[in-house]
């Protein structure tokens, strides 16, 4: 089946999300628009408008009332899906990084960059208690001093988070007390993404590393380890199968003066318990930046520096397709 | 910096032109903001607009920066963004499948318009 193409962004995407149903995709990119599309044909439903800078990341609540989106022009945003309104703004002292809605869609994280002599934090900030985002006043700040965060979701039941670091280590926080309450490093470069499994037992990490790997959410057990041999920018774990695919690339910069690698953005499907690599899909004209499951595991869709976002359903076959062990 | 140019919100590998080496000296800074000149601006867009419809399926030849010349099969872009996505591009290595030329690369672009 032909891929859904996707064009709403100039610049290049930053990553992309589905609501928890599944009909709608959110995208974002280094542009300020923010759209929402909907997934089974790609009508664009509408614009998230307010954002001055680069977006970096985009989150919807549990019921998709609520849209999340942190930017570049030091914000983060809370819109309301269904009527576009700008509903909370929170200024930051830096670039907002990586953001997200717990559980319950009641509480609010993001990370923001290190920058200008400013240091990297994670803030929570309840939606229930107004006075919060009123006073720009976050329950919580927890101050990462070492290696800055560059990707963050939360935990079951939204008792912590999992930030992933420029460095390659992984730390769990408390979302009550900020203390850290675990620390492994696996990975030798930054972290690009993070993303946990349907069941948020198990998430998998995306690395400059030119690996992905799949981590035990509460214990933070390194699991599995999917090697390739350039920078993994996303990678997400299909709901249905024990499928993982991985999204990424040379920057596109490396592409004009390294010819032989030319061409090669493609996501990549591994088996999960095997390690192997079975599938790839080729289409964007630039490395792929995120990469996501549909919550009904039938479709994917990739967003890339050409600014193209695709949705992907998967053929007959792949529901057939049997790894020979 | 750590971060590579994906995670730099000034800077777009993909979509940037390259550095002008001089300043446009016709180009007054903000000279964009007249209500005549948006007008104008509005209509050249409209024109190109309905010429990349129109290009849609059809044999189209572009001319790139430094004589390059490619032909290829009008494709499905929507005009927003800054690059032209076509079909079957003949190329001095084969034909691309599918292709995406940037905006900035192309000078010109011609084709025959198909009778109704």
């Amino acid at each position: 089946q032909k891929p859904i193409l996707l064009q709403g962004h100039e610049r290049s995407i930053t990553q992309i999300k589905y609501n928890r149903e599944g009909d709608l995709l959110f995208t974002v990119a280094k542009d300020p628009i923010v759209n929402v599309w909907y997934s089974v044909n790609g009508e664009r439903l509408g614009t998230y408008n307010g954002h001055t800078g680069a977006v970096w990341c985009v989150d919807a609540d549990w019921d998709t009332r609520h849209v999340l989106t942190g930017s570049a022009d030091n914000s983060c945003r809370l819109w309301d899906c269904e009527t576009g309104k700008q509903l909370a703004l929170v200024k930051t002292s830096s670039a907002v990084r990586t953001c997200g809605f717990d559980f319950g869609g009641n509480i609010i994280m993001f990370s923001t960059d290190k920058q200008m002599g400013y240091q990297c934090f994670v803030s929570f900030f309840d939606l229930r208690d107004p006075s919060q985002i009123e006073n720009n006043e976050p329950y919580m700040k927890i101050p990462c001093s070492d290696s800055k965060i560059t990707s963050a979701v939360w935990g079951p039941l939204g008792e912590f988070i999992i930030a992933g670091h420029e460095s390659g280590e992984l730390n769990q926080f408390s979302a009550k007390s900020g203390e850290q309450l675990s620390n492994i490093k696996e990975h030798t470069k930054q972290i690009n993404d993070i993303q946990t499994s349907r069941d948020m037992t198990m998430f998998i990490t995306a690395s400059k590393d030119n690996t992905a790997k799949l981590f035990d959410c509460t214990t933070l057990e390194h699991l599995k380890t999917f090697r390739t041999e350039r920078p993994v920018n996303s990678a997400a774990l299909s709901p249905i199968f024990d499928h993982v695919v991985l999204g990424g690339g040379q920057e596109a910069m490396d592409v004009t003066t390294t010819s032989t690698r030319i061409g090669k953005f493609e996501a990549r499907f591994f088996h999960l318990a095997f390690e192997e690599e079975f599938g790839r899909v080729k289409g964007h004209f630039g490395p792929i930046n995120s990469v996501a499951f549909h919550p009904d595991g039938k479709s994917y869709s990739s967003g890339g520096e050409d600014g193209y976002v695709r949705i992907h359903y998967f053929d007959p076959q792949y529901f057939e397709f049997e790894f020979e062990a | 910096d750590p971060f590579t140019p994906r995670f730099d919100p000034q800077t777009d590998p993909f979509w940037d032109p390259p550095k002008p080496l001089l300043q446009d000296p016709m180009k007054p800074p903000g000279a964009a903001g007249s209500r005549a000149m948006q007008a104008t601006r509005a209509a050249l867009r409209r024109r190109f607009l309905l010429s990349l419809a129109a290009a849609r399926g059809q044999r189209v030849t572009f001319i790139l920066c430094q004589h390059g010349r490619v032909g290829a099969v009008g494709g499905n872009d929507g005009g927003a963004a800054a690059a032209f996505q076509v079909d079957a591009l003949q190329t001095p290595l084969g034909v691309q499948r599918a292709a995406l030329l940037r905006g900035r690369d192309v000078v010109a672009f011609g084709f025959q318009v198909a009778e109704k």
